[in-house]
């Protein structure tokens, strides 16, 4: 039997956040770490096609929003046992669901 | 009253492993947040995934159904115990009610193959605390909810959350951590920002891990964000509708501004403000959707009008056209 302990920790400092977008870059530890994954998980993301491949010298760079692909890929594929292929296959399909339902908002747009 | 993890798969308490498979599933499809339309997906999910966590391992679930037939045994004490399973229901129900914004927690945590203890993470905590050699912390993530306004103008929002950890003495603990938490302008919906050292304790020393928090925006009546465009409602009369009129109206970022209204206008139609939206490196678009709004005729006077304006549009039927 285990006993689980519970500590409050109040911090009134504000803190600075760092701002990940497209022009955040990171190596394949970095960001498989903010990945919460392995970098060999990482490098089946590239393998997959899941992330945009890249030249052979930048295999190693992601950028900010490499994560929020990335991360979608790993819930999908906990959450269905879902294999990269289809991981890969299910993203193409909600990206494209996505564009649709943009482009049907998108009808009758004029600029004002 | 909380629902039971049997309650929320939706099966009984002698269902076979292969019904709580299928009963995951099903809801997996339907709530799964990365496909899932429904608006409180995300949460439905985190429920869902802890249910299943607990009822598909038959340790755990053996654990929890003792819980639910001795739940005095488990809610008088501040200490919980087990056996490396981790009460989750309890844990989500107490924990992750956010104080100033909806904070939803860790996906990891409540996720299948989660971080929480009984899971590899901590076993690998406690295999590296025994080897006496510094580790840093693991990363952490989370997501939070905010209200579409304060892409424009950045905030300071208090958050409440609880870390799984391993203490000075290698004992499991559970850190609720209370931050202010600053969010900076600009940022588009899905968009991740980083908390230096806010993760996961290090162990025996070494750096605390990161903390991950992945930026949403609430839908709310008068607007929705899409990346780092913004939808926003604007009320207008038939009178504006039909004629084409200038307009003033307020904008997301708080501004008066202008907009001509475009004659014959109708109801859903969208008029874009270019580089109006999100305030991001790439600035969004502004999408005005116009909603003609007509008056309640309540005097005798305000009933002519609309006689006056029936006899007007004698030939107009709307239902056959």
């Amino acid at each position: 039997m285990t006993t689980i302990h519970y500590r409050e920790i109040i911090s009134d400092e504000i803190n600075p956040p760092d701002v990940i977008d497209d022009y955040y870059s990171f190596d394949l530890k970095h960001f498989a770490d903010a990945c919460g994954q392995s970098p060999e998980w990482v490098l089946q993301l590239l393998e997959y096609d899941i992330l945009d491949t890249r030249p052979e010298e930048r295999i190693h760079q992601f950028f900010g929003d490499d994560v929020s692909r990335a991360r979608r890929a790993y819930r999908l594929q906990r959450d269905f046992d879902a294999s990269f292929s289809a991981v890969a296959m299910m993203l193409d399909l909600i990206d494209e669901v996505q564009q649709l339902r943009k482009q049907v908002k998108h009808l009758n747009i004029k600029d004002a | 009253m909380p629902k039971s993890h049997y309650e929320v798969l939706g099966i009984s308490r002698n269902a076979t492993q292969d019904q709580i498979k299928k009963a995951y599933r099903k809801l997996a499809r339907k709530y799964h947040p990365d496909v899932s339309k429904e608006s409180d997906a995300e949460a439905k999910m985190q429920g869902i995934n802890v249910a299943y966590d607990t009822l598909s391992n038959e340790e755990k679930k053996a654990e929890y159904d003792f819980q639910l037939d001795h739940p005095e045994a488990f809610y008088q004490s501040g200490a919980q115990t087990g056996t490396g399973g981790f009460d989750n229901a309890h844990f989500y129900n107490q924990g992750f009610n956010q104080q100033h914004s909806n904070f939803s927690g860790f996906e990891d945590l409540f996720g299948r193959f989660g971080s929480g203890f009984g899971g590899g993470n901590y076993q690998y905590q406690q295999q590296q605390r025994q080897q006496q050699r510094s580790y840093q912390g693991e990363d952490q993530h989370a997501s939070i909810e905010i209200d579409p306004e304060i892409a424009y103008h950045g905030s300071t929002q208090q958050i409440t959350l609880q870390i799984p950890t391993l203490n000075a003495y290698g004992e499991p603990e559970v850190q609720r951590k209370t931050l202010q938490v600053k969010i900076p302008k600009g940022m588009k919906e899905g968009q991740h920002i980083r908390l230096s050292g806010q993760g996961q304790t290090g162990i025996n020393g070494g750096k605390n891990g990161d903390l991950y928090i992945e930026i949403h925006y609430k839908d709310t009546a008068r607007m929705r964000v899409e990346g780092a465009d913004i939808y926003y409602n604007v009320n207008i009369t038939p009178w504006e509708a039909a004629l084409g009129q200038s307009i003033e109206i307020s904008t997301p970022a708080g501004q008066k501004i202008q907009v001509n209204v475009p004659k014959n206008a109708k109801t859903g139609q969208q008029l874009r403000l270019k580089d109006k939206g999100i305030p991001s490196k790439v600035p969004g678009h502004l999408y005005l959707v116009l909603n003609i709004v007509y008056p309640t005729a309540h005097t005798e006077h305000e009933q002519q009008a609309y006689q006056a304006f029936s006899e007007t549009f004698a030939t107009f039927k709307p239902r056959n056209v």
